[in-house]
C-alpha cells in the first residue's frame, strides 16, 4: 500500500487552471513533510493544465499529467501528478499585472529587482517567463517545466533570459537569481484552437 | 512519454509516443551533450533515431 496525497489548491485570479507556480510551493511543502526540512523539489513538469484537484503519488502511474523530483540529502525521489475528479472549489485574489508593471525587460530578458508583497518567487519567475515569451509571440505560452540546480529563494533581483528559441514554439529559459544562474525552465506555445491540446505534436 | 518498445530506427519520436515537450527536451539534451546547435531548419532531419544518427555523424568530428 503506497501513499497518495491530494493538493488542495485554489485557482488564482481569473484563471480556471492551476499552473506551475501554484503547484510547486505545495509540492515543496509536501516534500518537506515527508522527507525532512532540507528536502526540495528540483524538477517539475506539467504536461497539461490542471483544472481539477491534483493527486500526488510516489508510485509510477501511466495516467500522470505531471511529474516531479524531490531532492533530499544525496537521494532523489520521483513523484507523479494525476488530475482527480475533485473540483477546485476555492479561488483567491491574484493580479500578476502588478508584477508585470515592475518588471524591467529588454531583448530576451526580463527581471524584477525587488520582492513585491503577496507574490512568491515562483510567481515572479512565471510572470517574467511570460513577459519574455511575449517578445517572441504574443499568444499564450504554457510554462511546463522547471529545473532548479539550487532552490529558488526570496533573494532578488530575479531574472529570466531566453537561452534558446526552437522553431518559435519552444522556449528554453535560464533563471538567474542575484546574478547566479540557478536553473532553467521550458515554455511551449499554446495551440490555437484547444486549451486541452496544448502539448501537441507540431513537428 | 516514449515507449521504448515502439521506438524503431525509422519511426518518428512523436509516433513512438513522445510529445512536443519530450522532443524539445531531446533536442536540448543533444545540443548540450555534443556542444552543437541544431537550427530550426534541421528539425525535420532529426525526428527519428536513424535520421538523428546520420545527422550527428555528419556534424561531429
Amino acid at each position: 500500500m503506497y501513499e497518495e496525497f491530494i493538493l488542495d489548491l485554489p485557482f488564482k485570479g481569473a484563471r480556471d487552471y492551476l499552473r506551475l507556480a501554484d503547484i510547486l510551493p505545495a509540492l515543496i511543502e509536501l516534500a518537506r513533510d515527508r522527507f525532512g526540512p532540507q528536502a526540495d523539489v528540483d524538477s517539475l513538469t506539467i504536461r497539461r493544465p490542471f483544472r481539477r484537484g491534483i493527486q500526488v503519488s510516489f508510485e509510477p502511474s501511466v495516467a500522470f499529467s505531471g511529474s516531479f523530483r524531490v531532492r533530499h540529502g544525496r537521494e532523489n525521489t520521483p513523484g507523479w501528478l494525476l488530475e482527480t475528479e475533485r473540483p477546485v472549489t476555492r479561488r483567491i485574489r491574484f493580479d500578476s499585472s502588478l508584477l508585470s508593471a515592475v518588471a524591467v525587460s529588454g531583448p530576451g530578458f526580463a527581471q524584477i529587482l525587488e520582492p513585491l508583497p503577496g507574490f512568491t518567487a515562483f510567481d515572479v519567475v512565471v510572470t517574467l517567463m511570460k513577459q519574455v515569451a511575449a517578445q517572441v509571440n504574443r499568444r499564450h505560452w504554457w510554462m511546463c517545466q522547471l529545473n532548479l540546480e539550487t532552490p529558488l529563494t526570496g533573494v532578488f533581483p530575479v531574472e529570466v533570459r531566453i537561452r534558446q528559441n526552437l522553431n518559435g514554439q519552444f522556449l528554453l529559459f535560464d533563471i538567474v537569481q542575484a546574478g547566479t544562474a540557478i536553473g532553467s525552465a521550458r515554455g511551449i506555445l499554446e495551440g490555437v484552437s484547444s486549451q486541452e491540446a496544448i502539448i501537441v505534436p507540431v513537428i | 512519454m516514449i515507449d521504448p518498445k515502439k521506438l524503431k530506427d525509422t519511426v518518428s519520436f512523436l509516433d513512438a509516443g513522445a510529445d512536443s515537450l519530450d522532443f524539445f527536451n531531446l533536442i536540448v539534451a543533444i545540443q548540450e551533450a555534443y556542444g552543437i546547435t541544431i537550427p530550426d531548419s534541421d528539425l525535420s532531419q532529426v525526428n527519428t533515431l536513424d535520421k538523428l544518427a546520420r545527422y550527428l555523424n555528419a556534424r561531429l568530428p
